[in-house]
């Protein structure tokens, strides 16, 4: 990948660029973006041998400028088999994104492991669809590939592949649980069941649940959202590589007619 | 102060993650929610066992606006955290202008049978504080669904509310679909994860719960939470798989 990341890394900041730019407001990045740079941030905080990434809690809490960003993470609880992280996307000494990452050690069931789920109909199988979005660089199309091989944009349940199109950070080839956090993202964007034309979605959340270390260049969500009886949204999808199962993604969702 | 009633089946001096979860959202509840607000998402970080005796909790808002709040809370004992807390509140649409779902419940409490739980010799939670009808499956045998009511005030004097009742029934997920030997193994659950759909109402919840571990991963139990009227949300717990 010698293509334009969607952050350059500048004497320990990291600029985020048009790559990350969400389908609505040009200032502003997709949650992906910021999803897969935390977890790099996570993955580089040395870990007791042994133990992998079981679940991030992000919070979005306003939206991230395109533009010069702080990322800070740390371990708040070390252990040598369950260790709890905190970081963060700071600029101007603003928070725009806290997450929360739970590391456990590997399972070990005596071989009384589950036979994988199978995937969905492989990448190759992918049609591309058009979404009635600006003509301008952003997140998704330009630094994430999306093939559906079920259902398609907007129109309720549906499965895609994901993959990246270009680096997350500088030049270095992205990790496939940086993959995973991105397209865990697009749950609620792929499902949505309402007008994006009437409606607004917005979720303040993703929880990623990963029951195993993702393999590969391409991540699947099998994904549905559902207005509830209380008023808001709620989208889950399944992940998994090519292999099988990986994991869950959840969002809770702000509906609000525009 | 925590009594034998919230002891787990590990270890009689600690307590079951459902105790703790529950008194957090206790005082969650007791923090004021912006007009038309409503309860998403709580997330709990079991750190430490939380001990059996004395315990602080508290709750603060990190974050509020119009639309969205974030709060955070913690369990203390003797000054340590033992317990951490966040929870998401999110304006709820006028559900009279949107469609939504509604998701029938499994048969109820009525049809369900007290089928055996572990037997230990000592008061704990889940045989002393709760009352369990099973509807498909049995305890610690796969999948299975069953209905779970607290029996007990979760804290003095008062009445549990149908979302403490739900927290603490949450966290059974794991031992109710749970494939392991206890003798043999522990599944002790780290976290859990609980996205509401629906406020709950009554007294009886019931889990639909499924323990995944995959070859090289994470244990992780999901289930699928109702209410007599219908689904109310999700629980997600991953978990520490080891020999004894």
């Amino acid at each position: 990948m010698s293509a334009e990341p969607v952050f350059e890394a500048v004497d320990g900041r990291f600029v985020a660029t048009k790559y990350g730019r969400g389908p609505w407001d040009p200032g502003a990045l997709h949650g992906g973006a910021p999803a897969a740079l935390l977890v790099r941030a996570f993955e580089r905080v040395p870990a007791p041998q042994g133990l992998s990434l079981a679940r991030v809690t992000y919070e979005f809490m306003r939206p991230v400028p395109v533009g010069p960003l702080e990322v800070n993470a740390e371990v708040v609880r070390p252990g040598r088999r369950v260790q709890l992280l905190e970081a963060s996307i700071v600029a101007d000494g603003v928070e725009f994104v806290r997450a929360r990452a739970l590391q456990v050690q590997a399972a070990d069931a005596g071989g009384a492991t589950d036979g994988n789920a199978p995937p969905p109909r492989g990448p190759e199988h992918g049609q591309p669809a058009t979404l009635r979005v600006p003509h301008r660089p952003m997140f998704a199309f330009d630094a994430i590939e999306v093939l559906f091989v079920d259902g398609t944009w907007g129109r309720g349940p549906c499965k895609a592949w994901f993959r990246f199109r270009r680096p997350i950070v500088g030049d270095e080839p992205p990790s496939p649980l940086q993959l995973l956090a991105a397209a865990g993202d697009f749950g609620n964007g792929i499902s949505a069941t309402l007008s994006w034309d009437d409606y607004l979605y917005i979720n303040p959340d993703l929880t990623l649940y990963v029951e195993r270390a993702p393999v590969g260049e391409w991540i699947c969500l099998d994904s549905q959202t559902r207005i509830t009886p209380d008023g808001i949204g709620m989208a889950e999808s399944v992940l998994y590589d090519e292999r099988g199962r990986v994991g869950r993604a959840t969002q809770a969702l702000l509906v609000a007619p525009r | 102060m925590a009594t034998a009633l919230a002891s787990g089946p590990w270890d009689p001096n600690a307590q079951i993650g459902g105790a703790p979860a529950a008194l957090l959202a206790r005082a969650f509840e007791r923090v004021p929610a912006p007009e038309g607000l409503l309860l998403a998402r709580l997330t709990y970080d079991f750190i430490r066992p939380a001990p059996i005796g004395p315990v602080e909790i508290r709750a603060d808002v990190v974050r509020s606006g119009r639309r969205v709040q974030l709060l955070d809370g913690a369990m203390l004992a003797d000054g340590v955290e033992v317990v951490r807390a966040r929870a998401l509140r999110i304006r709820s649409a006028d559900p009279g202008q949107i469609h939504h779902e509604e998701t029938a419940a499994p048969p109820g409490p009525d049809a369900g049978s007290t089928g055996p739980l572990p037997g230990l010799h000592r008061p704990r939670f889940a045989t002393d504080a709760v009352e369990v009808r099973f509807v498909a499956g049995a305890f610690g045998d796969g999948p299975a669904t069953a209905w779970f009511r607290l029996t007990r005030p979760l804290v003095g004097g008062e009445e549990p509310t149908p979302l403490q009742r739900m927290v603490a029934a949450s966290d059974f997920g794991a031992g109710l679909s749970g494939m392991l030997p206890r003798e043999d193994y522990l599944f002790i659950n780290t976290d859990m994860t609980l996205y509401v759909e629906h406020q709950p109402v009554g007294e009886w919840i019931c889990l639909d719960s499924q323990t995944r571990i995959a070859a090289g991963g994470i244990g992780v139990a999901e289930s699928v939470l109702y209410d007599e009227r219908g689904r109310v949300g999700r629980a997600t717990q991953a978990l520490l798989v080891a020999p004894r």
